[in-house]
């Protein structure tokens, strides 16, 4: 016979982020998920966001990666609690290892909790970590194509960083038409090109990030 | 680049079910999935065939047939549809910001068994 489910496959990832989003909420915690090529600047973006905000806000981390502790160690010398997750070549970081990380965080009082996922555009994208939205680090010596390559991780964005705009006299990338390649898949995300090597750039993303913190406070 | 995670979750939401059908042999899967799913259908069924194997039992012989689905786009200003591939998420008709509406499927459509 013939059985109908029709069900989500990660039906099981998917609850476990919604109980993750309800435990952030409660606690009035902003969670963001942030995904990019291994080598587009995650991590440097992170400390450029971490000193930026740091002082004005309560800060968390959350490190994704394969096998080393590396980044959680520069995070955490910045003064930011930092929890490490080592996904042992695991390609994308899932809700359940979110929320075992949470568990060693103290979430009172804290407004941002920012998670740097696995290098990689693919799957992280496809696993909801009960973030209240994702931010892309795109880094311009990755060429100007990658949403088009990877479209669901542009779409799914609730904001595109174009990193590394220090070395654009190096490559062939345009701005302007990388801005306009990320609209086609994403008319509504904003886009902050910037170098967090030299900080260019880095105070409108650090605003603009900081106004989503009031905002998630208000609806509350 | 972790069909095989997907192979072994799609198998337990197909193990849920059989157990409350009473059903003990699965034949068949189906899944859909969708162009952006970043799933590589070849890959998928190879990780099913080979957990399939591995547990035997329930899954002994199944195999799985992967149906795609296209990415979609509906433009939210005019209403229009249009392939997401070639468009993205800009209307080609008047340019308008559009939504997905499909293309990213991810899920256990049907499957057979006794």
């Amino acid at each position: 016979m013939e059985v109908k489910v029709v069900q989500n496959i990660l039906k099981a990832n998917d609850s476990v982020a919604r109980v993750n989003r309800a435990r952030f909420d409660a606690a009035g915690v902003l969670a963001v998920n942030f995904i990019g090529s291994p080598g587009s600047g995650k991590t440097t973006v992170l400390e450029q966001t971490v000193r930026t905000l740091g002082p004005l806000h309560r800060l968390g981390c959350i490190e994704g990666d394969p096998y080393t502790t590396r980044d959680a160690e520069r995070i955490g010398h910045l003064g930011v609690p930092v929890v490490q997750i080592n996904t042992r070549g695991g390609c994308h970081l899932e809700a359940a290892m979110i929320t075992q990380a949470a568990d060693d965080l103290d979430l009172t009082g804290m407004e941002i909790l920012l998670i740097e996922n696995v290098g990689n555009l693919l799957c992280p994208s496809q696993y909801d970590l009960g973030e209240h939205f994702s931010v892309v680090v795109l880094s311009v010596t990755e060429g100007a194509d990658k949403p088009e390559k990877y479209p669901v991780a542009f779409q799914r964005a609730g904001a595109v960083i174009i990193n590394k705009t220090d070395l654009l006299h190096a490559t062939d990338v345009n701005l302007d038409e990388v801005t306009a390649t990320i609209r086609r898949f994403n008319p509504d995300a904003p886009v902050f090109p910037l170098s967090a090597r030299t900080g260019e750039g880095v105070a409108p993303w650090c605003s603009w990030l900081a106004g989503r913190v009031k905002q998630s406070a208000g609806s509350c | 680049m972790h069909e095989l995670s997907l192979a072994q979750s799609l198998m337990d939401v197909v193990a849920e079910s059989a157990a409350r059908e009473g059903i003990a042999r699965v034949q068949r899967v189906t899944v859909v999935v969708g162009e952006w799913s970043a799933i590589v259908p070849d890959a998928l069924i190879h990780c099913f065939e080979m957990l399939a194997v591995e547990t035997g039992g329930l899954f002994d012989g199944a195999s799985l047939v992967v149906t795609r689905k296209a990415a979609e786009g509906e433009c939210k200003a005019c209403g229009e549809r249009f392939p997401a591939e070639v468009n993205g998420l800009r209307c080609p008709t008047c340019g308008g910001a559009a939504r997905l509406i499909t293309g990213t499927e991810l899920s256990v459509d049907s499957y057979e068994g006794e």
